[in-house]
């Protein structure tokens, strides 16, 4: 009897969920990240009224509602993913979808923040925190994007019937990316937003 | 599978409570708020890589490695903070 993807994995280190290739990317962007929040962390140590006054511009309330957003996404495309594992592709496929739609809406909260940020003239080089907001969210709105449309993809896919519980590989790696997303995010959103 | 579904449904509904207390201990701003809210970060962190990610399923070193990330960012805020 073949064995399945999450009997692999839990045998072979080279075999992480997902695969390898996905993990290089997630190590190797979590390690970004958490170097610029550190990062962040020590310039504000050191430019305490400038980053406390600079905070305030930022709306903790709806950077939460997006992160509620963001992690319900990751929730829908654990359970796509789960469903597929049952051969269920109908709901499969519904689910990404479900995770699809609320991606896009985080992109549109994100946008709407950014742009009323370039409304009240705060852009890259305003001060040192607004160079570290553009920097970190800007670069995780860029992977949110590519997210978005990986997602797209594979909904495209499943919904056509290309994978199934013996061939889900791709929609795994997809899954772990998008997933990546979200643990950026978790990293970085209490940093800049909180505290 | 279906206890798979029902864990997922577990973990996604602590992380938006945990999300909830986080933000209102920043609207709050009691004096050792970063540590909670930094803690808290710890644990949707592991929450979402062992249960969304799966890494409860793969090889120990992915786990430990997922653990040791999430360590050096709590040790390193809780030093440069």
């Amino acid at each position: 009897m073949e064995e399945t993807t999450i009997e692999k994995t839990a045998k072979n280190i080279y075999y992480p969920p997902g695969g390898i290739l996905v993990w290089f990317l997630i190590v190797l962007e979590l390690f970004t990240f958490l170097g610029a929040a550190l990062i962040f962390v020590y310039y504000r140590k050191n430019m305490l009224v400038e980053f406390t006054e600079s905070k305030a511009i930022l709306n903790p309330i709806i950077g939460s509602i997006n992160t509620i957003i963001l992690i319900t996404s990751g929730y829908f495309m654990a359970l796509s993913v789960n469903k597929l594992r049952e051969d269920n592709t109908k709901k499969s496929a519904f689910f990404m979808l479900i995770g699809l739609l609320l991606g896009i809406a985080f992109l549109g909260v994100k946008g709407m923040e950014f742009y009323h940020k370039i409304e009240l003239g705060i852009g890259f080089n305003y001060n040192t925190f607004f160079t570290f907001y553009w920097l970190m969210t800007g670069f995780h709105f860029v992977h949110v994007l590519f997210g978005v449309g990986l997602l797209f993809y594979m909904y495209l896919a499943v919904k056509k019937g290309k994978y199934s519980s013996k061939e889900l590989f791709d929609v795994e790696s997809s899954a772990t990316y998008w997933h990546m997303c979200d643990l950026i995010w978790i990293l970085i959103f209490p940093v800049l937003y909180l505290i | 599978m279906k206890k798979e579904i029902r864990l997922n449904t577990i973990v996604w509904i602590l992380l938006i409570v945990l999300i909830c207390i986080s933000t209102v201990f920043s609207e709050n701003g009691f004096e050792s708020a970063f540590l909670v809210i930094t803690g808290l970060s710890v644990v949707k962190f592991i929450s979402v890589m062992y249960q969304f990610v799966e890494v409860k399923h793969a090889h120990i070193v992915w786990k430990l490695l997922s653990i040791l990330f999430v360590l050096v960012y709590f040790i390193g805020i809780l030093i440069l903070y």
